[in-house]
């Protein structure tokens, strides 16, 4: 008899249908924030010609190797997005400097240009091209009247070489740049005991 | 009768192609750009004035090439600041910035000097090369050999 009821219990547990296990709630989806409107990035690419300006005049006279000038941007520059107005200031460097001398030796200069000054950021240049007139060589001359006159030649001076304030200048940028480009952030100092 | 005959053939002479050929300004040298990533400078020498002078070219104290008189050479180099030098009684400097992509000229020219002429070396332009581009060949290992055996002499 009992071995009746174990069968029948048994044969109800494989036939009856599983209990449904206790609902839980699937856990809430997190909710994410509104994505702000997708915003193309504006980037000034680089290698785009500037048009430029001496504002301070060079000469081989007093120039010094690694003193700056400094320049503006003589034509606006005006691409999607990007707004950088005419007369936006920036600084060159001299790379090489030597005064005219003796001997018919003419002044050598070469500038480079490194910055325009946007938002307080650096926006780096290269490939400055400047043509001013070439300072005067008179080695050959110079030379000639050396051989014939002997020491009379080293009296015979070469021009230095001036760029005015003024002159036009052309570069490009240095690198891409996103825009505006962001100001170098400053370490607040702290105070000295 | 006779004279303008020799006239004619005086026009016909000058009005030549062949003559006309042998006027035409001299073709520019065509310097191939620098690989990627790299500038280059070209360094040249007219003829001229002190063809006995040597102008060796060193940067860092170490010889980059000789220009002989009527020669250039290309000095494929990485971006940034270097320091090119000439010297024999006294020395000359010249300190270029090099960015990638980019050509500049350097020229040597020979000025004089106490004892004997001191080379020269100063920033040049693509116009200034082109100009005397028709006399202008490239160095020559040979050169720089022939001058590596003056060296030694000394």
């Amino acid at each position: 008899m009992r071995l009746i009821l174990l069968a029948a219990l048994a044969a109800f547990q494989a036939t009856a249908p599983a209990s449904p296990p206790p609902s839980v709630p699937p856990p809430p989806a997190p909710v994410e924030p509104a994505a702000p409107p997708a915003e193309a990035a504006v980037v000034l690419p680089a290698l785009t010609p500037l048009k430029l300006e001496m504002v301070d005049a060079v000469t081989t006279k007093t120039a010094r190797r690694g003193d700056r000038f400094a320049i503006k941007l003589a034509e606006a520059v005006r691409l999607p997005g990007i707004d950088l107005p005419a007369g936006t200031p920036g600084h060159g460097e001299i790379v090489h400097a030597q005064k005219a001398g003796a001997a018919g030796r003419a002044g050598e200069l070469i500038l480079a240009a490194r910055c325009l000054d946007v938002n307080g950021a650096c926006l780096k240049l290269r490939s400055l091209k400047i043509a001013p007139p070439h300072a005067t060589e008179r080695t050959d001359l110079a030379l000639a009247v050396g051989v014939a006159a002997g020491p009379i030649g080293f009296l015979i001076n070469g021009g230095n070489r001036e760029v005015p304030a003024g002159t036009a200048l052309t570069a490009m940028t240095a690198e891409n740049t996103p825009w505006p480009p962001a100001a170098p952030q400053v370490q607040p100092q702290e105070p000295r005991p | 009768m006779k004279t303008t005959i020799q006239l004619a053939a005086a026009f016909a002479l000058l009005a030549s192609p062949a003559l006309a050929a042998e006027k035409a300004p001299p073709t520019p040298i065509t310097i191939a750009p620098p690989p990627e990533g790299k500038g280059q400078i070209v360094f040249f020498r007219r003829g001229g004035i002190g063809p006995l002078i040597s102008c060796a070219v060193s940067e860092n104290g170490a010889r980059v090439s000789r220009l002989p008189p009527g020669k250039y050479f290309v000095q494929v180099t990485t971006p940034g600041a270097h320091t090119y030098t000439v010297s024999s009684e006294a020395k000359d400097t010249l300190n270029v910035e090099v960015e990638a992509g980019e050509t500049q000229y350097a020229k040597c020219n020979i000025r004089m000097g106490i004892l004997a002429g001191r080379p020269n070396l100063a920033p040049s332009t693509k116009d200034e090369f082109d100009k005397g581009a028709g006399k202008l060949k490239l160095v020559e290992p040979q050169d720089d050999k022939d001058d590596d055996k003056k060296d030694d002499k000394k």
